[in-house]
């Protein structure tokens, strides 16, 4: 009983959403589905895959090729645009995408047939482009892929009527790298966050925004509600998509950004980021819907539960492993509430 | 995590992203006037849509030269001309034509009109805006999560005003900053109450949210129980910011500034530390060197905002808004 009086209590704090340190709205009550019809993109079934990936070497090229096949993903004469999650940079930590991992896929997608691969960005922290890329390596990709780079934090960007209403912003400015695409491609670290839960395929589209809109750290955001800020963000994004996360080294602890590197050998792809998001969760011996904002998107932008989700590749046992928690997300773990 | 994987060479990397021929140090302000889009502003690199911040930056930068060189001159009065036409009803100048409600350049927007005749009345309706804009404090939902957590999330002195990316939001270090060097700049001496009091609300909001050991980030010294480490840009405009006299705080940035800018330091930060340096009139030999064997090498970066700062603390001019040629 203690372990679901904690879920309660700590899902009732979560509700309220946490704000990395701005200040937010006033609450207001939700309407019962506060998606509209084009938001909706749940299928009766979705695929993920998870391939074993115990380095950042040769092999990403095959393994990124082999995911996509999985999914049954087709990319030839399409427009694609990487977005990996560069929040922060540390040079001690597992915060980036590893660059490596981004090489292989522009390489991937190229032979495949991809019209063009770009990698875009828009850091929640950092404005300095010279050194997020410098420091992270990601300099080095584009110079040796000669793949473009587009900061989106200076993108010329444009407003799209929200396609959910879990905050009350009733507009979002889109970068045109992101809403011009033919397939956005979401490349986060498999992660657990301090704040949401965890930071996957969902989350990462936060930096997606630009900050010249709303700020550094992206503060309009989080004052207006940062899972429901997830929520909004993923609905107003109708591109289509793919995911893939890079869980070959992922932080656990206080994640995101000052957490610990955990070594899991393991990349997840699929084209539903809520399945994927869900599937990663799992890897981390996380319940998913536990995490508030995954629950709701659930609902409506993806499918969560396990028995709705093709597993190929790998199973989800093989590289299940606990990934420690700060103690305030200790809830997070699945208990026999959880099970049926 | 370096990546040190396959290499395939490809030109198409300088193409992008640095500028193909570095042009000499006295080519600079031209090699930024080329850039202009046709409306007479600046993007945030060559092609990409007028915005205020780089406008501003760049206008700031071609203002020693405009005095005595024609085309610059022109480009100069062109620039000016795209920010003027700019400029909200209510004072400010937002950051693009997007429509998003973003007012954070417009400090940068009052320094580049700042001594410019015919701007005056748009400097006025700026000030007015500058001086009338406050930060938020914290939200209902931290404090609430504070108060039934009982522990502090974050380390942040929520009464401070300072100034916001956006209005209605939290306030934060570079927005406050630049917003302080603004200040500085329309009243060196002897300023109204009014802004003496936003002054010294936003040299306490800096110290509050010094990292530890000095220097600053884009604002927030501790989450949870990690502290946050400081970054070079923030901390140089920060001192920037700072200009007057010298105190714990500023010294303590200063010690932070000069390790952070490593071997791997980017132009972008070198520009702002070697403005930072001016303004405070430390020796910034070594930096200037460093900016000079940087640009030298590898031409203006392709990012206009970091070329205009590396030509704007290269200017071998005074420049009165840090405080130069004032006495003391």
């Amino acid at each position: 009983m203690a372990d679901r009086r904690d879920f309660l209590r700590a899902a009732a704090l979560l509700s309220l959403a946490p704000a990395l340190s701005g200040c937010e709205r006033p609450p207001r009550p939700l309407p019962p589905q506060p998606w509209t019809e084009r938001a909706h993109r749940r299928q009766p079934r979705s695929a993920t895959a998870i391939l074993a990936a115990p380095a950042y070497d040769g092999t990403l090229v095959d393994l990124v090729r082999r995911g996509a096949e999985l999914c049954d993903l087709e990319v030839r004469g399409r427009r694609v645009v990487l977005k990996p999650n560069f929040v922060e940079f540390d040079p001690g930590g597992a915060i980036n995408t590893h660059p490596a991992l981004i090489t292989a896929t522009i390489e991937a997608f190229r032979a495949m047939g991809a019209a063009s691969v770009t990698v875009a960005e828009g850091p929640g922290h950092r404005r300095d482009t010279e050194y997020i890329l410098s420091a992270s390596g990601l300099d080095a990709v584009l110079r040796d892929t000669g793949a473009r780079y587009v900061d989106l934090n200076v993108d010329r960007c444009r407003a799209f009527a929200a396609g959910s209403a879990y905050t009350s912003l009733e507009r979002l400015y889109l970068p045109d790298t992101i809403s011009g695409a033919d397939l956005l491609v979401s490349m986060p670290k498999l992660k657990v966050h301090h704040w949401a839960g965890v930071t996957l395929s969902l989350k990462n589209m936060f930096g997606a925004l630009p900050g010249a809109v709303y700020g550094w750290p992206k503060n309009v955001l989080h004052y207006a509600g940062l899972e429901q800020s997830i929520l909004d963000i993923n609905a107003t994004l109708t591109v289509p998509r793919f995911n893939i996360v890079d869980g070959i080294i992922g932080m656990e602890g206080d994640g995101p950004i000052r957490g610990d590197a955990r070594a899991s050998g393991v990349l997840v792809f699929g084209r539903d980021p809520v399945a994927v998001d869900a599937t990663a969760a799992r890897l981390m011996q996380l319940e998913p819907r536990r995490v508030w904002y995954l629950l709701q998107a659930g609902r409506f932008l993806g499918n969560l539960e396990a028995e709705q989700i093709d597993q190929r590749g790998e199973s989800i046992e093989t590289f299940a492993q606990e990934y420690r928690l700060i103690d305030r997300l200790r809830y997070l773990r699945p208990s026999l509430h959880d099970v049926g | 995590m370096r990546y040190e994987g396959p290499r395939i060479s490809a030109d198409r990397y300088h193409a992008t992203h640095i500028a193909a021929s570095p042009p000499t140090l006295s080519d600079l302000p031209a090699a930024l006037a080329d850039r202009q889009n046709g409306d007479g502003g600046w993007g945030s690199r060559q092609g990409a849509a007028s915005n205020a911040e780089c406008t501003a930056l760049t206008c700031l930068a071609l203002e020693t030269g405009a005095r005595t060189v024609a085309p610059l001159s022109r480009s100069w009065r062109a620039g000016t001309a795209w920010l003027r036409a700019r400029q909200q009803r209510g004072g400010a100048w937002h950051y693009d034509e997007s429509g998003a409600a973003a007012p954070w350049p417009t400090p940068l927007a009052l320094l580049a009109l700042l001594r410019e005749p015919e701007s005056r009345a748009a400097v006025g309706r700026g000030y007015r805006w500058l001086i009338a804009t406050r930060g938020a404090g914290l939200g209902w939902r931290l404090r609430l999560r504070q108060f039934l957590s009982r522990r502090q999330d974050v380390e942040l002195d929520a009464t401070l005003d300072g100034w916001p990316w956006v209005p209605g939001t939290f306030p934060w270090v570079e927005p406050t900053a630049w917003a302080m060097v603004a200040l500085k700049a329309r009243w060196p001496e002897r300023p109204p109450r009014s802004v003496r009091a936003r002054l010294a609300d936003g040299k306490q909001l800096l110290a509050d949210r010094a990292c530890r050991g000095g220097g600053w980030n884009y604002g927030n010294t501790r989450v949870l129980d990690s502290h946050l480490a400081p970054f070079p840009d923030t901390t140089a405009i920060a001192l920037l910011a700072l200009r007057g006299r010298r105190d714990g705080v500023v010294d303590d940035g200063f010690r932070a500034l000069d390790g952070l800018l490593d071997d791997n330091a980017s132009m972008l930060s070198l520009a702002l530390a070697l403005l930072s340096a001016r303004a405070w009139r430390r020796n910034a030999d070594t930096l200037r060197a460093r900016l000079v064997g940087r640009l030298e090498g590898e031409g203006p970066p392709a990012d206009q905002r970091s070329s205009a700062l590396a030509t704007l603390a290269l200017n071998a001019g005074t420049l009165p808004w840090l405080g130069e040629g004032a006495d003391g």
